[in-house]
């Protein structure tokens, strides 16, 4: 009998049915082969893009065991000395990136209230307007800023708030108060990141709640009518309960971005003077390990940042899937 | 459906915030556009910017005058028209194996892509792979590593469930190769997912500045968004001085650029993505009811 693996021999009673499923094996291999050759082409078409995807995607991930080493330029990646945990027990301990944690936590909670509403009760309310060219400026409009980058919106709202010339403190002047320095208060900074996001996101962010609500049974509302709803009870007993399979989608991918805390807008927003409240993990991170050159140390904490946000949308999935699964992911 | 009165103060109500709404949207592009036809001085005047008086062009005199902004222009139309074209072609490419059945491991190799979108190295490894890439500082790494896992599922999807297979075996029995299928049958109907595709990475391309500010340290090689952010953030105005001015490096000392040249830098930026909107609106919003496919 040809050496095959135990499993099969082991599986069999009858030389001559071990025998046949040896040969079947042989068979499967060689068909495997075939089709591996007839494929050849599709190979040639598969190899350049995945090449580049595993280079760019996981080659940084091997990059990822700095985390636990003390990097030397001179001995690079392979070379430098294991440190094992102390990064991340400097993490712990270093109130600066502690506070960035918190700032992070505290900014993406803000948007999620706030900004995650937003889009979804736009969503409603353009859906009660009848389709008209007014109707459809108005939405045409509000997704402009969507395509804007941050930098531009950065400059734009630094001027609407500007205390000499913005039309912002130019109304508070006329109150009668004093114009407000919005970009460099504590107070204020985070608040107008908030609302400068909705600005920028909330027309374009109602395009798929307004698909969702393009689906509906439109006999639903007609019996609704016949019953005497309002539009308001409508709205709020057919309209958002038939959305909310893509609201709880849209909201569980938003978990896993939670230590993200938007990068883009808050690089191009902040100042040291609002750094106690507006610094985030990755700001902190680009901060201290590029501009710094702590690679390891930021290495580290870009680490735990991404296995948290792992972990969460796992989790949050988790947690959706037992009590609905129709809105879980998978 | 009659309405009630009630009912129909609401949709007044509506149809009011909606007005407020445009009104808001807008206001923040306008103000720029009235500030860079305005004067310094008059940009500076404590008063509200609804219309320009008078008009003046000396902003964009310096901006369209500035050989660092035309060059930084130039530097991003090739950076958006090869990422985009490479990206597409690319993505278009490793998507059709994925989407056939008889592709060998095509299951692993869609849980390895899958994953991608999952978990990343992080900013320094990422510094650090096209550091040892020989990468910095050259164009390519604002294009090589363009290729998102999203966007190829996002065109498989489209294969699968778009393009019928009837048509794929038909061609294949007429002895078209994997090749030959894949650019006679498949791509030709694939149109709108790769109008849709085409259209996402040429803006994200023409907004990208983050990998442009770490990577490249050569002044010729900026892209516009880089430039945008040292004229408007970081008040670096030295572009604009004449030539022959001794480069004096400092903020202090140094005069902040006028809003009515940040102005004008906004409006000649955003004008490009003003342009093709209309189109982007229509692909743009396919592309959404096409992603909900994949899930």
């Amino acid at each position: 009998m040809p050496a095959q693996d135990a499993r099969s021999v082991r599986a069999l009673t009858t030389p001559a049915a071990s025998d046949r499923s040896a040969a079947r094996l042989r068979l499967r291999q060689l068909l495997l082969w075939q089709r591996v050759v007839a494929a050849r082409l599709l190979w040639l078409m598969f190899a350049p893009g995945f090449l580049l995807l595993v280079v760019f995607s996981y080659g940084p991930i091997y990059g990822l065991l700095l985390a636990f080493k003390d990097y030397n330029i001179s001995d690079g990646i392979l070379g430098s000395p294991w440190v094992g945990l102390r990064h991340f027990q400097e993490f712990f301990g270093d109130p600066l990136a502690l506070r960035a944690v918190r700032n992070t936590v505290v900014i993406s909670l803000l948007r999620l209230v706030f900004g995650f509403p937003a889009p979804v009760i736009l969503a409603l309310l353009f859906n009660e307007l009848a389709d008209s060219w007014f109707k459809r400026s108005v939405q045409s409009v509000s997704y402009l800023p969507h395509f804007i980058s941050w930098i531009i919106i950065a400059g734009m709202v630094s001027e609407v708030l500007s205390p000499e010339t913005g039309i912002v403190n130019q109304l508070i002047k006329l109150v009668g108060l004093q114009p407000v320095y919005f970009m460099t208060s504590e107070t204020w900074f985070v608040p107008v990141v908030i609302v400068s996001d909705i600005w920028k996101e909330v027309g374009w962010g109602t395009v798929i709640y307004l698909a969702a609500l393009a689906g509906v049974d439109p006999t639903l509302y007609e019996a609704a009518v016949v019953d005497g709803a309002s539009r308001l009870q409508r709205m709020w007993l057919i309209s958002l309960p038939s959305i909310m399979p893509v609201v709880g989608i849209v909201l569980i991918l938003s978990m896993g971005g939670i230590l993200n805390g938007g990068f883009d807008q808050i690089f191009n927003m902040y100042n040291p003077q609002v750094y106690d409240v507006a610094d985030i993990i990755d700001t902190y991170v680009y901060r201290v390990g590029l501009v710094g050159m702590e690679y390891s140390f930021a290495t580290a904490v870009g680490l735990f940042k991404s296995l948290v946000g792992l972990i969460l949308l796992v989790v949050v999935n988790l947690i959706v899937r037992r009590t609905n699964p129709q809105y879980a992911l998978w | 459906m009659k309405d009630t009165t009630a009912d129909r103060i609401l949709v007044l109500g509506i149809y009011a915030f909606m007005i407020v709404l445009a009104v808001v949207m807008l206001y923040p592009f306008w103000e720029q556009v009235v500030l860079s036809f305005s004067t310094r001085a008059q940009a500076l005047r404590d008063t509200l910017h609804l219309v320009p008086y008078p008009v003046s062009l000396e902003a964009y005199d310096r901006v369209l005058g500035s050989h660092e902004v035309w060059h930084a222009f130039l530097v991003t139309v090739f950076r958006v028209v090869v990422g985009t074209i490479f990206g597409l072609a690319v993505t278009a490419m490793t998507a059709y194996p994925l989407a056939r059945d008889d592709f060998p491991f095509r299951d692993i190799f869609l849980a390895l892509i899958l994953f991608t979108m999952l978990f990343n190295g992080g900013l320094i490894p990422d510094y650090l792979l096209r550091k040892s890439l020989h990468l910095l500082n050259t164009l390519l790494v604002l294009i090589l590593p363009g290729i998102s896992a999203y966007n190829v599922i996002i065109i498989r999807s489209f294969y699968r469930y778009a393009i019928p297979r009837e048509l794929q075996e038909a061609a294949q029995l007429d002895g078209a190769s994997d090749w030959d299928v894949w650019w006679h049958v498949v791509l030709p109907l694939s149109k709108p997912v790769l109008a849709t595709v085409g259209l996402w990475l040429a803006v994200s391309h023409w907004n990208a500045y983050f990998d442009a500010l770490i990577y490249i340290t050569d002044h010729d090689k900026y892209v516009l968004q880089v430039i945008l952010r040292r004229i408007l953030l970081e008040n670096q105005i030295e572009m604009f001085l004449p030539p022959g001015t001794a480069r004096d490096i400092g903020a202090v000392g140094q005069p902040p650029t006028p809003e009515t040249v940040k102005a004008a830098l906004i409006v000649v930026s955003t004008i490009p993505i003003v342009l093709i909107y209309p189109l982007l609106q229509r692909y743009f919003i396919k592309g959404i009811t096409l992603g909900s496919l994949k899930g």
